[in-house]
Protein backbone atom coordinates (compact mmCIF):
# COMPACT_ATOMS: atom_id res chain seq x y z
CA UNK A 1 0.00 0.00 0.00
CA UNK A 2 1.37 3.43 -0.93
CA UNK A 3 2.16 5.85 1.87
CA UNK A 4 -0.56 8.28 0.71
CA UNK A 5 -3.14 5.47 0.74
CA UNK A 6 -2.05 4.43 4.19
CA UNK A 7 -2.42 8.02 5.41
CA UNK A 8 -5.93 8.17 3.98
CA UNK A 9 -6.87 5.17 6.12
CA UNK A 10 -5.70 6.80 9.36
CA UNK A 11 -7.44 9.52 11.31
CA UNK A 12 -6.24 11.18 14.45
CA UNK A 13 -8.43 12.79 17.07
CA UNK A 14 -7.00 14.53 20.12
CA UNK A 15 -8.60 15.23 23.48
CA UNK A 16 -6.93 17.68 25.76
CA UNK A 17 -7.66 19.82 28.78
CA UNK A 18 -6.74 20.18 32.42
CA UNK A 19 -6.28 17.37 34.90
CA UNK A 20 -9.45 15.68 36.14
CA UNK A 21 -11.87 16.96 33.52
CA UNK A 22 -12.66 13.55 32.06
CA UNK A 23 -10.44 13.07 29.01
CA UNK A 24 -9.66 9.43 29.75
CA UNK A 25 -13.33 8.66 30.39
CA UNK A 26 -14.33 10.33 27.11
CA UNK A 27 -11.74 8.32 25.17
CA UNK A 28 -13.16 5.15 26.68
CA UNK A 29 -16.64 6.21 25.53
CA UNK A 30 -15.45 7.02 22.02
CA UNK A 31 -13.56 3.79 21.40
CA UNK A 32 -15.49 1.31 23.55
CA UNK A 33 -12.32 0.20 25.24
CA UNK A 34 -10.07 1.37 28.01
CA UNK A 35 -7.21 3.46 26.67
CA UNK A 36 -3.61 2.57 27.18
CA UNK A 37 -2.78 5.07 29.88
CA UNK A 38 0.27 6.19 31.69
CA UNK A 39 -1.42 7.03 34.96
CA UNK A 40 0.22 7.76 38.27
CA UNK A 41 -1.25 8.49 41.71
CA UNK A 42 -2.06 12.16 42.17
CA UNK A 43 0.58 13.68 44.41
CA UNK A 44 -1.94 16.20 45.67
CA UNK A 45 -5.62 16.93 45.23
CA UNK A 46 -6.63 13.27 45.13
CA UNK A 47 -10.32 12.61 45.75
CA UNK A 48 -12.51 9.55 46.04
CA UNK A 49 -13.43 9.96 42.36
CA UNK A 50 -10.01 10.90 41.09
CA UNK A 51 -6.89 9.39 42.61
CA UNK A 52 -4.69 9.08 39.52
CA UNK A 53 -3.80 11.31 36.61
CA UNK A 54 -2.42 10.83 33.12
CA UNK A 55 1.24 11.82 33.14
CA UNK A 56 2.23 11.26 29.53
CA UNK A 57 -0.69 10.41 27.33
CA UNK A 58 -3.73 8.23 26.81
CA UNK A 59 -4.11 6.30 23.62
CA UNK A 60 -6.84 4.21 22.14
CA UNK A 61 -8.00 3.31 18.67
CA UNK A 62 -10.97 1.92 16.83
CA UNK A 63 -11.39 0.56 13.34
CA UNK A 64 -14.18 1.93 11.18
CA UNK A 65 -16.31 -0.28 8.94
CA UNK A 66 -14.22 0.53 5.88
CA UNK A 67 -11.00 -0.32 7.64
CA UNK A 68 -9.99 3.23 8.52
CA UNK A 69 -8.22 3.34 11.86
CA UNK A 70 -9.18 6.16 14.19
CA UNK A 71 -6.42 7.00 16.64
CA UNK A 72 -7.59 8.81 19.75
CA UNK A 73 -5.02 10.54 21.94
CA UNK A 74 -5.47 12.15 25.31
CA UNK A 75 -2.89 14.83 25.94
CA UNK A 76 -1.93 15.52 29.53
CA UNK A 77 -2.98 18.62 31.31
CA UNK A 78 0.15 19.35 33.28
CA UNK A 79 2.22 22.28 32.07
CA UNK A 80 5.45 20.29 32.20
CA UNK A 81 4.16 18.14 29.36
CA UNK A 82 3.16 21.10 27.20
CA UNK A 83 6.04 20.40 24.83
CA UNK A 84 4.25 17.22 23.74
CA UNK A 85 1.08 18.91 22.57
CA UNK A 86 2.22 20.26 19.18
CA UNK A 87 3.81 16.90 18.43
CA UNK A 88 0.60 15.02 19.07
CA UNK A 89 -1.63 17.66 17.48
CA UNK A 90 0.24 17.45 14.17
CA UNK A 91 -2.06 16.10 11.43
CA UNK A 92 -4.98 15.74 13.82
CA UNK A 93 -8.46 16.13 12.32
CA UNK A 94 -9.46 18.16 15.33
CA UNK A 95 -9.23 18.68 19.04
CA UNK A 96 -11.82 18.31 21.77
CA UNK A 97 -10.95 20.35 24.85
CA UNK A 98 -12.50 18.70 27.89
CA UNK A 99 -13.11 21.04 30.84
CA UNK A 100 -14.79 20.53 34.20
CA UNK A 101 -17.67 22.77 35.24
CA UNK A 102 -16.46 22.33 38.81
CA UNK A 103 -13.33 24.33 38.01
CA UNK A 104 -13.98 27.86 39.38
CA UNK A 105 -11.96 29.25 36.47
CA UNK A 106 -13.47 27.13 33.71
CA UNK A 107 -13.80 30.16 31.40
CA UNK A 108 -10.16 31.06 31.96
CA UNK A 109 -9.18 27.46 31.24
CA UNK A 110 -11.23 27.58 28.05
CA UNK A 111 -9.37 30.66 26.85
CA UNK A 112 -6.01 29.20 27.82
CA UNK A 113 -6.52 25.94 25.91
CA UNK A 114 -7.99 27.62 22.85
CA UNK A 115 -5.04 30.00 22.63
CA UNK A 116 -2.58 27.14 23.12
CA UNK A 117 -4.10 25.12 20.29
CA UNK A 118 -4.82 27.92 17.83
CA UNK A 119 -1.40 29.51 18.32
CA UNK A 120 0.14 26.33 16.99
CA UNK A 121 -2.40 25.86 14.16
CA UNK A 122 -5.06 28.59 13.65
CA UNK A 123 -7.03 26.32 11.32
CA UNK A 124 -7.31 23.42 13.76
CA UNK A 125 -11.01 22.52 14.34
CA UNK A 126 -11.77 22.68 18.06
CA UNK A 127 -14.78 21.85 20.21
CA UNK A 128 -15.18 22.46 23.92
CA UNK A 129 -16.80 19.75 26.04
CA UNK A 130 -17.75 20.65 29.59
CA UNK A 131 -18.28 17.85 32.09
CA UNK A 132 -19.72 17.61 35.61
CA UNK A 133 -22.52 20.15 35.08
CA UNK A 134 -24.84 17.66 36.79
CA UNK A 135 -23.00 18.46 40.00
CA UNK A 136 -23.35 22.22 39.62
CA UNK A 137 -26.93 23.40 38.99
CA UNK A 138 -25.80 27.02 38.90
CA UNK A 139 -23.29 26.36 36.12
CA UNK A 140 -22.99 29.46 33.91
CA UNK A 141 -22.26 29.02 30.20
CA UNK A 142 -22.08 32.75 29.38
CA UNK A 143 -18.45 33.49 30.40
CA UNK A 144 -17.26 30.56 28.31
CA UNK A 145 -19.20 31.77 25.27
CA UNK A 146 -17.75 35.23 25.81
CA UNK A 147 -14.23 33.82 25.72
CA UNK A 148 -14.95 31.93 22.50
CA UNK A 149 -16.54 35.02 20.91
CA UNK A 150 -13.58 37.18 21.88
CA UNK A 151 -11.27 34.80 20.07
CA UNK A 152 -13.48 34.96 16.99
CA UNK A 153 -13.21 31.23 16.52
CA UNK A 154 -15.90 28.86 15.22
CA UNK A 155 -15.87 26.69 18.33
CA UNK A 156 -18.95 24.75 19.49
CA UNK A 157 -19.27 24.60 23.27
CA UNK A 158 -21.20 21.60 24.57
CA UNK A 159 -21.95 20.35 28.05
CA UNK A 160 -21.79 16.58 28.09
CA UNK A 161 -21.37 13.48 30.20
CA UNK A 162 -18.02 11.90 29.31
CA UNK A 163 -19.34 8.51 30.45
CA UNK A 164 -22.14 8.60 27.90
CA UNK A 165 -21.09 7.13 24.55
CA UNK A 166 -23.74 8.97 22.53
CA UNK A 167 -22.90 12.31 24.12
CA UNK A 168 -19.18 11.77 23.50
CA UNK A 169 -20.04 10.89 19.90
CA UNK A 170 -22.14 14.06 19.65
CA UNK A 171 -19.15 16.17 20.63
CA UNK A 172 -17.15 14.58 17.81
CA UNK A 173 -20.05 15.09 15.38
CA UNK A 174 -19.86 18.82 16.05
CA UNK A 175 -16.12 18.69 15.46
CA UNK A 176 -16.59 16.94 12.13
CA UNK A 177 -19.13 19.53 11.02
CA UNK A 178 -16.66 22.37 11.46
CA UNK A 179 -13.66 20.43 10.11
CA UNK B 1 -62.77 30.96 -4.73
CA UNK B 2 -63.11 31.04 -0.96
CA UNK B 3 -59.81 31.02 0.93
CA UNK B 4 -59.76 29.11 4.20
CA UNK B 5 -57.17 29.02 6.95
CA UNK B 6 -57.30 25.61 8.69
CA UNK B 7 -55.19 24.77 11.75
CA UNK B 8 -54.39 21.36 13.19
CA UNK B 9 -53.67 20.38 16.76
CA UNK B 10 -52.46 17.11 18.30
CA UNK B 11 -53.28 14.94 15.27
CA UNK B 12 -51.05 12.00 14.49
CA UNK B 13 -49.26 11.74 11.15
CA UNK B 14 -51.97 9.60 9.54
CA UNK B 15 -54.76 11.99 10.40
CA UNK B 16 -52.69 15.02 9.38
CA UNK B 17 -52.22 13.47 5.95
CA UNK B 18 -55.91 12.71 5.62
CA UNK B 19 -56.89 16.25 6.60
CA UNK B 20 -54.39 17.71 4.14
CA UNK B 21 -55.76 15.55 1.35
CA UNK B 22 -59.32 16.42 2.31
CA UNK B 23 -58.43 20.11 2.38
CA UNK B 24 -56.99 19.83 -1.10
CA UNK B 25 -60.18 18.18 -2.25
CA UNK B 26 -62.19 21.23 -1.13
CA UNK B 27 -61.07 22.90 -4.32
CA UNK B 28 -63.87 20.99 -6.04
CA UNK B 29 -66.21 23.09 -3.89
CA UNK B 30 -64.41 26.27 -5.00
CA UNK B 31 -62.59 26.50 -1.69
CA UNK B 32 -58.84 26.92 -1.35
CA UNK B 33 -57.62 25.71 2.03
CA UNK B 34 -54.29 26.50 3.66
CA UNK B 35 -53.43 23.95 6.36
CA UNK B 36 -50.95 24.68 9.14
CA UNK B 37 -50.27 23.76 12.73
CA UNK B 38 -52.20 25.54 15.45
CA UNK B 39 -50.27 28.55 16.76
CA UNK B 40 -52.87 30.19 18.94
CA UNK B 41 -53.88 32.82 16.41
CA UNK B 42 -57.24 33.23 14.73
CA UNK B 43 -58.17 31.07 11.79
CA UNK B 44 -61.25 29.78 9.96
CA UNK B 45 -61.39 26.15 11.02
CA UNK B 46 -59.64 24.01 13.58
CA UNK B 47 -59.15 20.24 13.46
CA UNK B 48 -58.11 18.64 16.74
CA UNK B 49 -57.43 15.14 18.02
CA UNK B 50 -59.98 13.50 20.25
CA UNK B 51 -58.96 12.17 23.65
CA UNK B 52 -55.91 14.39 23.79
CA UNK B 53 -55.34 17.05 26.44
CA UNK B 54 -53.67 19.47 24.05
CA UNK B 55 -56.34 18.87 21.44
CA UNK B 56 -59.05 19.50 24.02
CA UNK B 57 -57.35 22.70 25.14
CA UNK B 58 -57.20 23.97 21.56
CA UNK B 59 -60.80 22.93 20.98
CA UNK B 60 -61.90 25.00 23.96
CA UNK B 61 -59.94 28.06 22.84
CA UNK B 62 -61.30 27.83 19.30
CA UNK B 63 -64.83 27.23 20.49
CA UNK B 64 -64.55 30.22 22.77
CA UNK B 65 -63.74 32.34 19.75
CA UNK B 66 -66.58 30.91 17.74
CA UNK B 67 -64.24 29.10 15.37
CA UNK B 68 -65.71 25.86 13.99
CA UNK B 69 -63.92 22.76 15.26
CA UNK B 70 -63.72 19.29 13.76
CA UNK B 71 -62.59 16.59 16.19
CA UNK B 72 -60.95 13.47 14.78
CA UNK B 73 -60.00 10.15 16.27
CA UNK B 74 -60.86 8.20 19.36
CA UNK B 75 -62.86 5.01 19.41
CA UNK B 76 -66.12 5.91 20.99
CA UNK B 77 -69.03 8.22 20.48
CA UNK B 78 -68.84 11.70 21.94
CA UNK B 79 -71.16 14.57 22.59
CA UNK B 80 -69.02 16.93 20.55
CA UNK B 81 -70.97 18.45 17.65
CA UNK B 82 -68.50 17.58 14.87
CA UNK B 83 -66.61 14.44 15.80
CA UNK B 84 -65.47 11.66 13.48
CA UNK B 85 -64.17 8.54 15.28
CA UNK B 86 -60.97 7.10 13.84
CA UNK B 87 -62.69 4.10 12.22
CA UNK B 88 -64.89 6.49 10.21
CA UNK B 89 -62.27 9.16 9.54
CA UNK B 90 -61.76 8.49 5.85
CA UNK B 91 -60.97 11.31 3.48
CA UNK B 92 -64.44 11.50 1.94
CA UNK B 93 -66.06 11.94 5.35
CA UNK B 94 -63.53 14.55 6.39
CA UNK B 95 -64.14 16.47 3.14
CA UNK B 96 -67.87 16.41 3.73
CA UNK B 97 -67.67 17.72 7.31
CA UNK B 98 -65.03 20.32 6.45
CA UNK B 99 -67.24 21.55 3.63
CA UNK B 100 -70.31 21.69 5.87
CA UNK B 101 -68.38 23.72 8.43
CA UNK B 102 -66.71 25.93 5.85
CA UNK B 103 -69.81 27.08 4.00
CA UNK B 104 -70.83 29.20 6.99
CA UNK B 105 -67.38 30.63 7.54
CA UNK B 106 -66.48 34.19 6.69
CA UNK B 107 -62.73 33.80 6.23
CA UNK B 108 -60.60 35.68 8.75
CA UNK B 109 -58.52 37.18 5.95
CA UNK B 110 -61.69 38.67 4.46
CA UNK B 111 -62.80 40.30 7.70
CA UNK B 112 -62.01 44.02 8.00
CA UNK B 113 -59.08 44.56 10.36
CA UNK B 114 -58.67 40.84 10.87
CA UNK B 115 -55.64 39.97 8.80
CA UNK B 116 -53.84 36.93 10.15
CA UNK B 117 -52.60 37.73 13.63
CA UNK B 118 -49.07 37.29 14.74
CA UNK B 119 -48.52 35.29 17.91
CA UNK B 120 -49.11 37.31 21.05
CA UNK B 121 -48.01 36.97 24.61
CA UNK B 122 -51.17 35.23 25.69
CA UNK B 123 -51.36 32.15 27.83
CA UNK B 124 -53.19 30.37 25.03
CA UNK B 125 -50.19 30.60 22.74
CA UNK B 126 -47.53 27.97 22.48
CA UNK B 127 -44.79 28.72 25.02
CA UNK B 128 -41.99 28.30 22.50
CA UNK B 129 -43.61 30.67 20.04
CA UNK B 130 -44.21 33.24 22.79
CA UNK B 131 -40.56 33.18 23.76
CA UNK B 132 -39.27 33.14 20.21
CA UNK B 133 -41.52 35.98 19.11
CA UNK B 134 -40.47 38.32 21.90
CA UNK B 135 -36.70 38.73 22.13
CA UNK B 136 -36.95 40.75 25.34
CA UNK B 137 -38.88 37.86 26.90
CA UNK B 138 -36.39 35.30 25.60
CA UNK B 139 -33.51 37.25 27.16
CA UNK B 140 -35.18 37.57 30.58
CA UNK B 141 -34.77 35.15 33.46
CA UNK B 142 -38.24 33.68 33.89
CA UNK B 143 -40.15 31.48 36.28
CA UNK B 144 -42.37 29.41 33.99
CA UNK B 145 -45.28 27.38 35.33
CA UNK B 146 -47.97 25.12 33.98
CA UNK B 147 -50.43 23.03 36.01
CA UNK B 148 -48.30 23.15 39.15
CA UNK B 149 -45.07 22.35 37.30
CA UNK B 150 -42.42 25.08 37.55
CA UNK B 151 -39.08 25.55 35.84
CA UNK B 152 -36.73 28.51 35.75
CA UNK B 153 -35.55 29.67 32.33
CA UNK B 154 -32.17 31.33 32.79
CA UNK B 155 -30.80 32.62 29.48
CA UNK B 156 -28.17 34.54 31.42
CA UNK B 157 -26.72 31.19 32.48
CA UNK B 158 -27.68 29.33 29.33
CA UNK B 159 -29.49 26.86 31.61
CA UNK B 160 -32.95 25.78 32.70
CA UNK B 161 -33.45 24.72 36.29
CA UNK B 162 -36.06 22.51 37.89
CA UNK B 163 -36.78 20.32 40.86
CA UNK B 164 -35.34 17.21 39.17
CA UNK B 165 -34.57 15.72 35.80
CA UNK B 166 -38.08 14.29 35.45
CA UNK B 167 -39.73 17.68 35.89
CA UNK B 168 -37.40 19.18 33.30
CA UNK B 169 -38.35 16.41 30.87
CA UNK B 170 -42.04 16.90 31.50
CA UNK B 171 -41.76 20.66 31.12
CA UNK B 172 -39.89 20.29 27.83
CA UNK B 173 -42.58 17.96 26.53
CA UNK B 174 -45.20 20.63 27.19
CA UNK B 175 -43.41 23.58 25.60
CA UNK B 176 -45.48 23.20 22.45
CA UNK B 177 -48.70 23.89 24.28
CA UNK B 178 -50.39 26.95 25.66
CA UNK B 179 -51.35 27.54 29.26
CA UNK B 180 -47.91 28.53 30.54
CA UNK B 181 -47.55 31.40 32.99
CA UNK B 182 -44.36 33.44 32.79
CA UNK B 183 -43.03 35.61 35.64
CA UNK B 184 -39.91 37.66 35.09
CA UNK B 185 -37.43 37.26 37.92
CA UNK B 186 -36.25 40.46 39.54
CA UNK B 187 -32.56 41.34 39.14
CA UNK B 188 -30.66 39.60 41.90
CA UNK B 189 -33.64 37.48 42.91
CA UNK B 190 -32.20 34.30 44.40
CA UNK B 191 -33.00 30.98 42.81
CA UNK B 192 -35.50 28.96 44.83
CA UNK B 193 -34.23 26.06 46.89
CA UNK B 194 -36.24 23.70 44.67
CA UNK B 195 -34.05 24.48 41.67
CA UNK B 196 -31.53 21.71 42.18
CA UNK B 197 -31.35 20.20 38.68
CA UNK B 198 -30.28 21.98 35.54
CA UNK B 199 -29.62 21.37 31.89
CA UNK B 200 -28.76 23.30 28.75
CA UNK B 201 -31.50 25.80 27.91
CA UNK B 202 -31.01 25.14 24.19
CA UNK B 203 -31.41 21.38 24.66
CA UNK B 204 -34.54 22.02 26.75
CA UNK B 205 -36.09 24.12 23.99
CA UNK B 206 -34.93 21.78 21.25
CA UNK B 207 -36.48 18.74 22.95
CA UNK B 208 -39.73 20.66 23.36
CA UNK B 209 -39.76 21.91 19.78
CA UNK B 210 -38.88 18.47 18.45
CA UNK B 211 -41.72 16.85 20.36
CA UNK B 212 -44.16 19.51 19.11
CA UNK B 213 -42.81 19.85 15.58
CA UNK B 214 -46.07 18.71 14.01
CA UNK B 215 -47.95 21.42 15.81
CA UNK B 216 -45.60 24.37 15.60
CA UNK B 217 -46.54 27.16 13.17
CA UNK B 218 -44.52 27.97 10.09
CA UNK B 219 -41.32 29.77 11.00
CA UNK B 220 -41.60 33.44 9.96
CA UNK B 221 -40.10 34.36 6.59
CA UNK B 222 -36.84 36.24 6.29
CA UNK B 223 -33.18 35.46 6.56
CA UNK B 224 -31.62 34.49 9.84
CA UNK B 225 -28.45 33.05 11.26
CA UNK B 226 -27.09 31.90 14.59
CA UNK B 227 -25.17 34.26 16.82
CA UNK B 228 -23.43 31.37 18.57
CA UNK B 229 -23.38 27.59 18.62
CA UNK B 230 -26.17 26.30 20.87
CA UNK B 231 -25.12 23.92 23.61
CA UNK B 232 -26.54 20.70 22.16
CA UNK B 233 -24.21 18.28 23.91
CA UNK B 234 -26.95 16.37 25.71
CA UNK B 235 -29.28 16.25 22.70
CA UNK B 236 -27.37 13.42 21.06
CA UNK B 237 -30.62 11.86 19.88
CA UNK B 238 -31.41 14.82 17.61
CA UNK B 239 -28.51 14.68 15.19
CA UNK B 240 -30.46 16.71 12.63
CA UNK B 241 -30.12 19.81 14.81
CA UNK B 242 -26.37 19.82 14.25
CA UNK B 243 -26.88 19.95 10.49
CA UNK B 244 -29.28 22.87 10.92
CA UNK B 245 -26.77 24.67 13.12
CA UNK B 246 -24.05 24.16 10.56
CA UNK B 247 -26.24 25.59 7.79
CA UNK B 248 -27.27 28.54 9.95
CA UNK B 249 -23.67 29.32 10.83
CA UNK B 250 -22.32 28.77 7.35
CA UNK B 251 -24.80 30.38 5.00
CA UNK B 252 -27.77 31.70 6.94
CA UNK B 253 -30.98 32.31 5.02
CA UNK B 254 -34.68 31.64 5.36
CA UNK B 255 -36.09 28.40 6.67
CA UNK B 256 -36.38 26.87 3.21
CA UNK B 257 -32.77 27.56 2.23
CA UNK B 258 -31.57 26.36 5.63
CA UNK B 259 -33.57 23.16 5.22
CA UNK B 260 -32.13 22.59 1.75
CA UNK B 261 -28.58 23.29 2.83
CA UNK B 262 -28.90 21.04 5.88
CA UNK B 263 -30.71 18.30 3.98
CA UNK B 264 -33.35 18.25 6.70
CA UNK B 265 -37.15 18.44 6.14
CA UNK B 266 -38.76 21.86 6.58
CA UNK B 267 -40.78 20.79 9.60
CA UNK B 268 -37.73 19.63 11.55
CA UNK B 269 -35.72 22.65 10.44
CA UNK B 270 -38.48 24.97 11.64
CA UNK B 271 -38.55 23.17 14.99
CA UNK B 272 -34.83 23.83 15.43
CA UNK B 273 -35.31 27.48 14.48
CA UNK B 274 -38.14 27.92 16.98
CA UNK B 275 -35.94 26.39 19.68
CA UNK B 276 -32.90 28.50 18.88
CA UNK B 277 -35.07 31.62 18.62
CA UNK B 278 -36.59 30.94 22.03
CA UNK B 279 -33.03 30.71 23.35
CA UNK B 280 -32.30 34.13 21.89
CA UNK B 281 -29.59 32.85 19.55
CA UNK B 282 -31.16 33.68 16.18
CA UNK B 283 -30.25 36.97 14.50
CA UNK B 284 -32.52 38.32 11.80
CA UNK B 285 -31.12 40.80 9.27
CA UNK B 286 -32.28 39.91 5.80
CA UNK B 287 -30.26 42.45 3.83
CA UNK B 288 -26.90 41.93 5.44
CA UNK B 289 -24.57 39.36 3.91
CA UNK B 290 -23.40 36.96 6.56
CA UNK B 291 -19.72 36.70 7.29
CA UNK B 292 -18.63 33.19 6.45
CA UNK B 293 -16.85 31.25 9.19
CA UNK B 294 -13.33 30.52 8.06
CA UNK B 295 -12.96 27.24 6.24
CA UNK B 296 -10.58 25.28 8.37
CA UNK B 297 -9.49 22.34 6.30
CA UNK B 298 -8.97 21.56 2.64
CA UNK B 299 -10.74 19.14 0.40
CA UNK B 300 -8.02 16.55 0.71
CA UNK B 301 -9.62 15.14 3.87
CA UNK B 302 -13.16 15.14 2.58
CA UNK B 303 -13.33 11.40 2.05
CA UNK B 304 -11.95 10.70 5.49
CA UNK B 305 -14.38 13.14 7.07
CA UNK B 306 -17.28 11.41 5.34
CA UNK B 307 -16.20 8.03 6.64
CA UNK B 308 -15.84 9.38 10.14
CA UNK B 309 -19.23 11.09 9.86
CA UNK B 310 -20.76 7.75 9.02
CA UNK B 311 -19.02 6.07 11.95
CA UNK B 312 -20.16 8.72 14.43
CA UNK B 313 -23.76 8.64 13.23
CA UNK B 314 -23.84 11.93 11.40
CA UNK B 315 -25.46 10.43 8.34
CA UNK B 316 -28.77 9.37 9.83
CA UNK B 317 -30.16 12.04 7.53
CA UNK B 318 -28.52 13.03 4.26
CA UNK B 319 -24.76 13.25 4.64
CA UNK B 320 -23.86 16.92 4.61
CA UNK B 321 -20.23 16.88 5.48
CA UNK B 322 -18.98 17.82 2.00
CA UNK B 323 -17.49 21.25 1.50
CA UNK B 324 -19.03 23.73 -0.88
Amino acid sequence: MAVADADAMLAKLVLTGPVGAGKTTAIRSLTDQAPVSTEMPLSEGATEDKSTTTVALDFSSTVLEDGTTLLVYGVPGQDRFAFMRPIILRDALGVAVVLSALDPDVAGQCGYWLREILADDPTMPVVIGITHTDRLPSFNMSPIRAVVNDLGAEVPVFTFDARDREQAFHLVRALLLIA
Amino acid sequence: MKNLDIRLAALDETLVQRVRMAANALVTHRMHARVAAWDGTRCDLVVVAAEDLYGERVRQIAAGRGTPVLTLGGDGESVLPHHIPRRLANIATIVRILHDLAVEVVPVAAQPGRARETPKDSEGSCALVRLASQPDLARADIEASIDGLTVWLMPGLGRVLGADAASLREAAARLGSGGWTFRRLSPGEPLPAAAVASQSLEVFYLKGAWAARDELPHYPPGACRLAAWPDLGTAADIVEALQVVKALRRVGGDVRSIAEDAGIPMRETAACLWAFSAAGLVERAPDVPWPQPARTRGREKEGLLKRLARHFGLDRGPLRIAHT
